[in-house]
């Protein structure tokens, strides 16, 4: 079978007489609804551009006043500690004996007056030993 | 007025050079995307909204290869979703097209009817991806290396696809018309 001449074998057919017409008009259109939606998606963004203005100086006030509190705060020794430094003893060959005074008052606070209360201990310097009080 | 002057105005937004560029296009793309898709209206609107993005997206219009190349490689992108977007092919038969056609005051030549027929049909039953390269080659007459640019595939599958695609449609032709000298007989 011979080459087949899609040009001359295929019926040819024509776009209709108001065709440049229909594109303006879909032109017109399409520019009025970008528009419109140029000025709405400002608007928009000058609403958040404000809005997240003044949620970044909330965060900025508050940051200067809360954070030096909050610093300070892990500036103070904890409690159940004395300010007093420990003490650390010469060291005799593999084991180094440290004494850290430690003061309980505050963590029996709530406990009421008259109760006894003992505190457990390993006395003894060895390793491994059973607990002497 | 030359094309690239054309573009070179429609950029600034001059609708008169949109207006003289469509006079050159609009039956080409029309005839093209009708043949692609087998639905005359659907073609013309898919022809106005090529020319519309023409307008709008003139910007990205580089002088690589000819203006023609690059308008019809968006009508064959429209083309494409619009193919992917149907399940079925629309088959259209020769007569209902002419009258159809002459109802709307459109220009019709009607070819030799039978053949025309046959190929009309087969062309609309090939898929989307063999009929495109095809009808830009042997319709429009675009090179293969500007068919595998618009398209965005490799030289190598265009030229497989339109040579599959016209053995194909032989294969069909010469079916149809055996079978349809077969039954005259």
């Amino acid at each position: 079978m011979e080459e087949l001449n899609l040009k001359n074998l295929l019926p040819r057919v024509k776009a209709p007489e108001d065709f440049e017409e229909r594109v303006f008009e879909k032109i017109r259109d399409r520019k009025k609804s970008r528009n419109k939606y140029l000025f709405i998606s400002i608007r928009i963004w000058r609403r958040q551009r404000i809005l997240l203005a003044m949620a970044f100086l909330v965060f900025l006030v508050a940051g200067i006043f809360l954070l030096p509190q909050f610093f300070k705060k892990y500036g103070e020794p904890e409690p159940g500690f004395s300010s007093a430094p420990a003490k650390l003893l010469p060291a005799e060959s593999s084991i180094l004996s440290l004494i850290e005074p430690v003061d309980f008052t505050r963590d029996f606070a709530d406990i009421p007056a008259k109760k006894v209360v003992y505190i457990l201990e390993n006395v003894n310097e060895s390793f491994i030993s059973e607990v002497k009080y | 007025m030359d094309e690239q002057e054309l573009i070179e105005r429609i950029k600034q937004g001059d609708e008169m050079a949109l207006a003289s560029l469509m006079k050159i296009y609009k039956d080409r793309l029309v005839n093209f995307l009708y043949h692609s898709l087998g639905d005359y209206e659907r073609a013309v609107e898919l022809a106005q909204e090529t020319f519309m993005r023409v307008y709008f997206r003139a910007h990205q219009y580089r002088p690589v290869g000819p203006l023609s190349a690059w308008i019809f490689t968006i009508a064959s992108n429209l083309a494409r979703s619009e193919a992917k977007k149907r399940r079925k092919v629309n088959l259209v038969s020769l007569e209902e097209v002419a009258s159809e056609l002459r109802s709307d005051g459109v220009g019709y030549d009607p070819p030799a009817a039978s053949l025309s027929r046959y190929l009309e049909q087969a062309l609309n039953e090939l898929p989307a991806h063999y009929r495109l390269p095809l009808l830009l080659k042997d319709l429009e007459g675009f090179s293969q290396e500007e068919i595998a640019r618009m398209l965005g595939r490799p030289i190598g599958t265009i030229k497989a696809r339109i040579s599959r695609a016209r053995h194909i449609l032989r294969r069909r032709l010469e079916g149809a018309l055996r079978g349809k000298n077969d039954g005259g007989a």
